[in-house]
This record gives C-alpha cells, structure tokens and sequence, in this order.
C-alpha cells in the first residue's frame, strides 16, 4: 500500500499548506498545478488519496474527477474536493461524479486533518511496502546506525548513511517497528541534517510506558554490543 | 491576534513544520510577501477596467492565500468582494471601490505584521 497522497491546486499557498498537513501525518505529498500534471502523476505514482480544487485553468477539478473515475486503477481511490464555493448545487455535483468528500476553502487546518484522518482510515504508513526504501535498504540503514544519546527524556540516533528529508520518517517508524513498540508513535521523533551530511534521528521517550522503555533499552543494547563487537 | 493578523496561525504552521522537516512555511510567508502587492495592485487596475470576473477571480486566490498565513482581515475582505461579484444580483460598485480601498489599506500593515510573526 502507498503513502502517497496527490493535491491538485493552482494556488501555490494552498498546495504548500496542504503538503505541510499531510506529511505531518506522515503521508507523502505529490503536488499538481493543473489537471494534465495531475494525469501525469497518477500514471507516475500509486495514491491512497487525491485532493483536488474545482477552479482552475484550463480543465476544471470537476471535469479531472470525471477523468480520474474512467481510469480502471483509480476507481476505488478516494477523491477530496476542494473549493471556496461552497453552495449545495457544487457539493451535489462534485458528490456525483465521485467525490467523497468537501473542503471548503480557505483551508481550515483541523478540518483538514480530520478529513484525512477519516479517509486515510487512520492507517499511517506502511513500513514494510514503502517503494523507496524496501526492507533491505532499511536493514542496512539500521545497521549503520550508532547511538548518541539515551536517557528519559529522548532516545537520539545517528545514521552513518546519508538520508534524504522526507524519507527520514519512515526510518523512523521502522525503527520504533523494529523495536516492537508499533510504528504508532513515528511522531515522537526530531530529524536533522548534520553538517557532515548525516542524518540525526530524536525521538522524545516522554509519557512512554514502562514496558515500552524496556523494548528501547533492549533494542539500545543491541546496537551497542554491535558497535562494541566491532571495535 | 489583532483583527488584521492572526499570529496563533503562523506559529501552529511553523510546529506542524517541525514534524516534517521542510521549510514550507518561510516559503508560503515570502511568496505571499511578493505576490500580494501586485495582486492587489491587479485588483485595482481590473476595478477601474470594469473586468470584474477578473477582479472576483484575485479576490478567490488571496482570500486563499491570506487565510493560510494568518491574514484574517485581508482574507474576510477578499472574500466580500468576491461575493459581491459573484451572488449579489445587483452589484453596488461603490460599495467594491470601497473594499478595494481597504484591501489596499491594509496591505502595508499586514505584510510588517508578517515580516516580524
């Protein structure tokens, strides 16, 4: 299953904002300006989810909702309208050619999220099916990976591979999976890029439960005897 | 907040940002920074050419854009002259001339406002 997520939108302040939700819920997003770089990227990418405005130039989000439900692969992908019109003849229609859902503009930040959330159905990312890294780069980037710091409050680890911005988070997430505390808590994490040009990976430890302490402390160990063993 | 400028919504946009690791939000903040004024400036000229769709249509992307960044009462104004031109039958064009002369207002007062949210 993808985490991709397509917003089309001329507008560049919406597009951006949109981006700044979805990948705060750990989703990546793809962004269109217009419907025909839209059609390029749905050939380009597999989404779980598509955003799409109504006004925009040249072919309409209405008239690309149309478009995308004529592709076979695309049926069953949800699509989210968005608009500043708002008027019960613009739902209807948008509802009628497939859309699941409404989002009036200008974006309101928690119903946004909210709508995701509900049709997303809440599954965050898929570690073990993310097409860029597969189980064997994400292996090799666990073993490149040293401690720096561990103590109540943040559990901080530095990879000796470089990774891209974007892709840290699921890192991340495969990290906490690995540790068997659930890829639920890929929030509870800082990254950076180190002027070196690794990447340094906090995850904050704060209201985590005893036993779930206990997983880190065994997975901690792990990576230190294997630092150890080697030097 | 004050009515012009919403600072809660760059500061909720800058702790989102923090999870993701880009720099969306300067980006948003210097875009508006360079578009708005000639948006408005648009805004203006189509008043004065009697191109109103023209003039609805800027009105719906900056009442877009200004909301994303905090710009409340640049974005509430967008949206009447909007409005205006859109739903109302009878369009009162003293009352647009008006909206446009408080779009152009506040525009300097929004962007200091912005410069040091």
């Amino acid at each position: 299953m993808s985490n991709y997520v397509l917003v089309v939108d001329d507008n560049s302040s919406d597009l951006k904002l949109a981006k700044l939700l979805i990948e705060s819920e750990g989703f990546v997003a793809i962004l269109a300006t217009d419907a025909f770089a839209a059609l390029e990227k749905i050939n380009e990418y597999e989404f779980k989810l598509l955003v799409v405005d109504i006004q925009m130039p040249n072919v309409s989000g209405l008239e690309l909702l149309k478009r995308i439900k004529k592709i076979d692969a695309m049926k069953s992908v949800p699509v989210l309208i968005m608009s500043g019109r708002n008027t019960a003849e613009d739902i209807k229609k948008a509802v009628s050619l497939g859309a699941v859902d409404y989002i009036i503009k200008p974006i309101d930040r928690e119903v946004f999220l909210a709508k995701l959330a509900i049709h997303l159905k809440n599954r965050k990312t898929d570690w073990h099916d993310y097409p860029i890294y597969g189980e064997e780069k994400v292996a090799s980037l666990q073993e490149s990976c040293e401690i720096v710091t561990f103590n109540e409050i943040s559990l901080t680890l530095k990879y000796q591979t470089p990774i891209e911005i974007g892709e840290s988070r699921m890192i991340s997430g495969k990290l906490l999976d690995d540790m068997g505390i659930g890829a639920n808590l890929g929030r509870c994490f800082e990254c950076s890029k180190q002027p070196d040009g690794l990447f340094q990976i906090k995850m904050s430890l704060l209201g985590l439960k005893e036993e779930d302490r206990v997983k880190i402390r065994q997975y901690c160990r792990k990576i230190y005897s294997k630092v150890t063993k080697a030097s | 907040m004050n009515n012009i400028f919403d600072h809660r919504v760059i500061k909720e946009l800058r702790d989102l940002e923090k999870q993701t690791n880009q720099n969306i939000v300067s980006e948003m903040v210097t875009e508006f920074i360079t578009d708005a004024g000639r948006s408005v400036g648009e805004m203006r000229t189509n008043l004065e050419a009697k191109k109103y769709m023209e003039l609805a249509k800027i009105s719906h992307t900056l009442k877009s854009s200004s909301a994303n960044i905090g710009a409340v009462e640049m974005s509430k104004i967008c949206s009447e002259v909007e409005n205006l031109i859109v739903n109302e039958k009878k369009m009162d064009f003293s009352q647009l001339n008006t909206l446009v002369s408080e779009i152009e207002r506040i525009l300097p007062v929004t962007l200091n406002l912005l410069k040091v949210a």
